[in-house]
């Protein structure tokens, strides 16, 4: 099947062909019409896919992945949203605001802690590499390098980098589709159920050896919508056992579509402990001013 | 048989120079190796005690697993009763507990990742030498930082909480639904309404979770004062405030002001660019962790007790707890003397290797040029074997005369470098497995350092003066009496 070629073994862009293929190569016009219809068939192809799930492209996958973690996300959106930790040692709940803008480089997200009394105008920012924390209680700001990333976000099971979306899944990562069933979703809907093995790219600068990844598509009147369902988070990449794994449940009517509203994230070598996030409300493509994600906005 | 030793004797005055030539080799050799050796001894002392004496104490304890990971929330009970009864185990000397932990310290705009460590102040004094490691300034102050006592919220401040938790909650909703139209609404003013609410929340969190009454005082590395811009006032008074960011037991940061009291040196880079010591009972307000240690540091009346006692104590506390000795706790440093002992006695195996080449070829030449004497001897009757005892008493008493005087200098020597040491500051400072050398190498002088050069000058003595002996005792009288 040639059409389901993967981008990278497309001809050579025009910006950087050798001489030979300059002066062999079609009119500009004619060469981009021919790229685009080239770009068009795996997307045309994908009904057909359906149903030989060996045959899925990973351009098709990359887009699933990338759409079912920007599922909450969008472009830009702002939130209000439940933490609720559970803990061998503590159970505490957060009342948050998370607002995101990836409308532009460098990503920002701004979290905000609005009760109980004990963090309440807490606020995490963080602005490409930058993190900054303020604590309304000394009115500090201190700011922080990458390398908090990987550090639990205020004693959840989150990390920063969970909640900040550094690591891009869809970028960094290769993808092997496993299997393809067809279900029923938790609201009787028809389904089709995925699961992905994510194997890093060599330089990827990621923390997990493989990622399994479960989706679901649902196909409706406008074209396929993914929803993800759960991801298993290995150390290494021939462990069985993943350290934690993240679950996307209780799919409701939000900002216009159905989507999952509650995140559960399992440390999988502690059984009882977990971190819930609940989804209240959601507002996708607001129209954030530079303002919004600057230090002053913490305070 | 005396009379082979007399003969032996008055041989050996025959050539009386080149004697005492051979005899002062070896009296050399003997007195420089035992200086090295009781060098290398007092480096491994200083070694030992540095290791015990500087950080580690001769026991620690700790939670079994925190060594691996050093997560915070694996800690040991560290309340006084538990304390005490350390204290009161038998041959314990000094108990110190101590927390450890990772924090943010930023003063103006510079700022630096550090390790905490709390310790008591008085308690640590009787463990290690921390203490006077105190470069500039003050040490830690022996009372803790009074810090106000957290109390729970009443109902009325619960209900109080929830309603701000609301009000927050709301006005969350309705900054989202301004940004969604898209006329943009102006941010409204924070009303007296909003200010009021931020402070009855400060007030609320305050109580939950209250701070010290006043700034604690702490004392931190040179180089990490050096690289926050802090330097004391001409008075030698410091008094600069820091900001600290710390995560706490329950993963929660929270922002904490401190006052520089003094600056710490302790030689070693690391712990000089990334350390903090403040007092423990302030460390465990900070992290949460009330009447808690990460370590608990052992001092015993008898070093030597170390593993024996660790054993004991091991069994007392249980699983719990894992008790280890210094020994146990720092592998590296042991191996350190092992290796320096292996290299120093090839060293003397190698001087004395020379040594008695030496005193080979002095005997040879002394037996070469008696041929007619001794074959005269053996003509006129002295047996074989008599011959043979007479040369090994020869190099015997050689090598005993030489070593007499070896002993002599030796100990003066090692005497010397024991009071005055040998100074080598110039060559800058040094540390070895992470322990903080002196400048000045001082010898100690040990039964085993005399011992090993002088069995070694004995044996190699006696192996060589095998050849000229059979040389000797194989004469034959007829052969050796015509010989020039």
């Amino acid at each position: 099947m040639t059409a389901t070629k993967p981008p990278s073994s497309r001809p050579p862009s025009p910006s950087s062909p050798s001489p030979t293929w300059r002066s062999l190569a079609a009119p500009p016009a004619a060469r981009r019409l021919f790229l685009q219809l080239l770009a068009l068939l795996p997307a045309a192809a994908v009904p057909m896919q359906l149903r030989a799930a060996e045959a899925v492209s990973d351009a098709t996958l990359s887009q699933w992945i990338h759409e079912a973690e920007r599922v909450l996300r969008g472009r830009s959106s702002a939130a209000v949203m439940k933490m609720h930790i559970e803990r061998s040692d503590y159970q505490r709940s957060y009342d948050l605001m998370v607002l995101s803008d990836d409308r532009s480089e460098p990503g920002k997200v701004l979290i905000r802690m609005l009760g109980p009394a004990l963090w309440r105008g807490n606020a995490t920012l963080k602005v490409g590499e930058r993190i900054s924390f303020y604590d309304p209680r000394s009115r500090r700001i201190t700011v922080m390098g990458s390398s908090m990333l990987a550090d639990n976000w205020m004693g959840s099971h989150f990390s920063n980098d969970d909640l900040m979306r550094e690591t891009d899944l869809a970028r960094h990562y290769g993808y092997e589709l496993l299997q393809k069933t067809r279900d029923k979703d938790e609201l009787g809907r028809p389904v089709e159920r995925a699961l992905l093995r994510l194997s890093p790219k060599p330089a990827a600068p990621v923390a997990w050896g493989k990622v399994e990844y479960q989706l679901q598509l649902l196909e409706g009147g406008k074209g396929a919508s993914v929803l993800p369902l759960q991801v298993d988070y290995f150390r290494r990449a021939d462990d069985t056992q993943a350290q934690r794994s993240l679950r996307y449940s209780q799919l409701k009517p939000l900002e216009g579509r159905v989507l999952p509203t509650r995140l559960t994230m399992k440390a999988l070598d502690k059984p009882d402990e977990y971190t819930q996030i609940d989804y209240v409300r959601l507002k996708f493509d607001s129209d954030f001013g530079a303002d919004d994600f600057s230090e002053r906005a913490l305070r | 048989m005396s009379t082979v030793y007399r003969m032996a004797w008055r041989n050996l005055g025959r050539n009386a120079k080149r004697s005492r030539v051979t005899g002062l080799g070896l009296a050399l050799a003997l007195a420089l190796c035992m200086a090295t050796l009781a060098l290398m001894d007092g480096l491994s002392q200083e070694l030992i005690q540095g290791t015990t004496e500087g950080e580690v104490g001769h026991i620690q304890i700790h939670e079994p697993r925190y060594l691996d990971s050093r997560a915070l929330r694996r800690s040991v009970p560290a309340d006084a009763q538990a304390l005490a009864a350390l204290r009161s185990a038998e041959g314990v000397q000094g108990v110190s507990a101590r927390l450890y932990a990772f924090a943010y310290l930023s003063h103006g705009s510079r700022s630096s990742g550090v390790q905490l460590l709390g310790i008591d102040p008085e308690q640590e004094a009787a463990v290690t030498v921390l203490h006077r490691k105190r470069s500039s300034g003050e040490w830690l102050s022996a009372e803790a930082t009074p810090w106000r006592q957290a109390q729970a919220l009443s109902e009325a401040q619960q209900a109080a909480d929830q309603a701000l938790t609301e009000a927050a909650i709301a006005e969350a909703f309705a900054r989202l639904e301004g940004r969604a139209s898209s006329t943009a609404t102006p941010t409204p003013a924070p009303s007296p309404t909003a200010t009021s609410g931020a402070d009855a929340s400060l007030a609320l969190a305050e109580q939950l979770a209250p701070g010290p009454s006043r700034r604690p005082g702490v004392v931190l590395g040179a180089k990490l004062a050096a690289n926050l811009g802090l330097s004391a006032d001409p008075e030698g008074r410091w008094g600069q405030v820091l900001e600290l960011l710390v995560e706490g037991a329950h993963g929660v940061q929270s922002h904490l002001e401190l006052e520089v009291r003094g600056v710490l040196q302790t030689g070693l880079d690391h712990q000089d660019r990334s350390r903090l010591l403040l007092h423990l009972s302030d460390l465990q307000h900070m992290l949460q962790l009330p009447d808690q240690a990460h370590e608990i540091a052992l001092r015993l009346t008898d070093p030597g007790q170390a593993d024996a006692r660790a054993a004991a104590l091991q069994a007392q506390l249980g699983e719990g707890q894992q008790v280890q000795s210094w020994s146990q706790l720092r592998p590296d440093v042991l191996a350190l003397i092992a290796a320096n002992r292996a290299l120093m006695g090839t060293l003397v195996f190698i001087v004395f290797l020379i040594a008695g080449v030496g005193v080979l070829n002095t005997m040879l030449v002394s037996v070469m040029e008696r041929q007619r004497e001794l074959s005269l001897l053996k003509a006129l009757g002295l047996a074989p074997s008599k011959v043979l005892l007479l040369v090994m008493a020869e190099t015997v008493l050689l090598c005993l005369a030489g070593g007499l005087v070896g002993l002599t200098a030796g100990a003066a020597l090692v005497g010397w470098l024991q009071v005055h040491g040998l100074d080598v500051s110039r060559f800058g400072e040094f540390s070895l497995s992470g322990v903080g050398m002196a400048p000045v190498l001082r010898a100690q002088l040990s039964a085993a350092g005399a011992a090993l050069p002088l069995a070694m000058l004995v044996l190699i003595s006696v192996v060589s003066a095998l050849v000229p002996a059979l040389w000797a005792a194989r004469l034959a009288p007829a052969a050796g009496m015509r010989a020039q």
